[in-house]
């Protein structure tokens, strides 16, 4: 019974070092990846304590290979786009203006049931209400309201020329209007078009912009694909840049 | 960075533990499995005081490297090892070489069952 004792104490002790090793993000949403190592981690950590004729070495060294292969794989995704499409896969966006994807809807295999309650856990209740869905990596659904469907802010009482935006593109031309205000219409967030130096090829017919459009901004930021870590653009063309960190990325 | 390193350092460890442990499984049933052969050509050679020499020595040296095979054997494979080789003494005389014979080839059953579960993928 000692020996069980002492056995399950130092699982117990492996699991924690283990947990703490692969950081928080094991202990929030999981990616596919994560799930499987949790998974294993619980099945293997068991395994000795169940079983007192089996080697702890059976349970440990098993276990600490998954956490570290977990480990290295992750820091393997965050150097190299394909690496981590590979292994999470892609978000996916299966609403735009209101509008319902379905191809996208089937091949996710989500029903329109497990859309609308995915919708009303974020407080919407019409679909029309939607101005943009996305299907996270981890299984999560993405929402952003269009602007009408969401209460109102003191942003949004701003005129366009004043609310230090670079370049909005449609100033004025607006159905909706609050105490004599115009209103921005179906205003759509910046979404990513080059995340780690990868192209967002999916993000651009949404955003209504080419490749030639993403020359330009590369062109205007004096930077190339492979230099970009991050460029979200609205159609608007408005834009957020940011260059990768060149010496943190030798380092 | 920090964690990437200590997977590395992880990686290392388990490496060389992986490493140890085939080195002293193979160690081990690399000397029983010729002990075995030693004593049966003393029992064939009717050198039954020899025989009965190398039992003992067998049983001292499994009972020694028991608790290091248990690392990363199951426990009751390695104790059935033992308890089998213990047995062989009893056997080590003329009237009995028919049963020793019996005894040690169950023996070397049981070394290579050692040596399969450690070692296969299957």
């Amino acid at each position: 019974m000692l020996i069980l004792i002492l056995r399950t104490v130092l699982i117990y002790c492996i699991i924690v070092f283990s947990m703490r090793l692969m950081g928080k993000k094991q202990l929030g949403e999981l990616q596919p990846s994560e799930l499987v190592s949790t998974i294993l981690i619980s099945n293997l950590a068991s395994i000795s304590i169940e079983s007192p004729e089996i080697p702890v070495a059976g349970s440990v060294v098993p276990v600490l290979m998954i956490v570290s292969l977990e480990i290295l794989i992750s820091a393997w995704s965050a150097r190299c786009k394909k690496v981590a499409s590979l292994i999470s896969g892609n978000s996916k966006i299966i609403m735009y203006r209101g509008k319902i994807d379905q191809d996208m809807l089937r091949q996710l295999r989500f029903s329109a049931d497990d859309l609308l309650e995915a919708l009303r856990e974020k407080n919407i209740f019409e679909p029309m209400d939607v101005e943009l869905a996305l299907v996270e990596t981890n299984g999560t659904i993405s929402v952003c309201k269009r602007p009408g469907a969401q209460p109102m802010r003191l942003d949004d009482l701003q005129p366009p020329e004043n609310s230090g935006c670079d370049t909005p593109s449609d100033n004025g031309k607006s159905d909706i209007s609050f105490k004599g205000q115009r209103l921005p219409q179906q205003r759509l967030p910046k979404l990513p078009v080059i995340v780690d130096g990868g192209l967002e090829a999916d993000t651009l017919p949404v955003l209504g912009l080419t490749r030639g459009d993403i020359d330009r901004i590369l062109e205007k930021e004096s930077c190339t694909l492979q230099q970009t870590l991050l460029l979200l653009c609205s159609p608007e063309k408005e834009y957020y840049f940011l260059r990768r960190d060149t010496e943190k990325k030798n380092g | 960075m920090k964690r990437v390193r200590a997977a590395f350092a992880v990686l290392i460890l388990l490496a060389g533990f992986s490493i140890w442990g085939h080195f002293t499984v193979k160690v081990t049933t690399d000397t029983v499995e010729s002990g075995l052969l030693r004593l049966q050509q003393a029992a064939l050679a009717e050198q039954y005081d020899k025989a009965d020499a190398i039992a003992l020595e067998l049983v001292d040296y499994c009972t020694q490297r028991e608790e290091l095979l248990t690392l990363f054997i199951k426990r009751d494979l390695v104790s059935s090892l033992r308890i089998s080789l213990c047995g062989l003494q009893a056997y080590a005389k003329k009237e009995n070489l028919a049963d020793l014979m019996l005894e040690l080839q169950r023996a070397q059953g049981q070394v290579h069952a050692l040596h399969c579960q450690y070692y296969s993928m299957a």
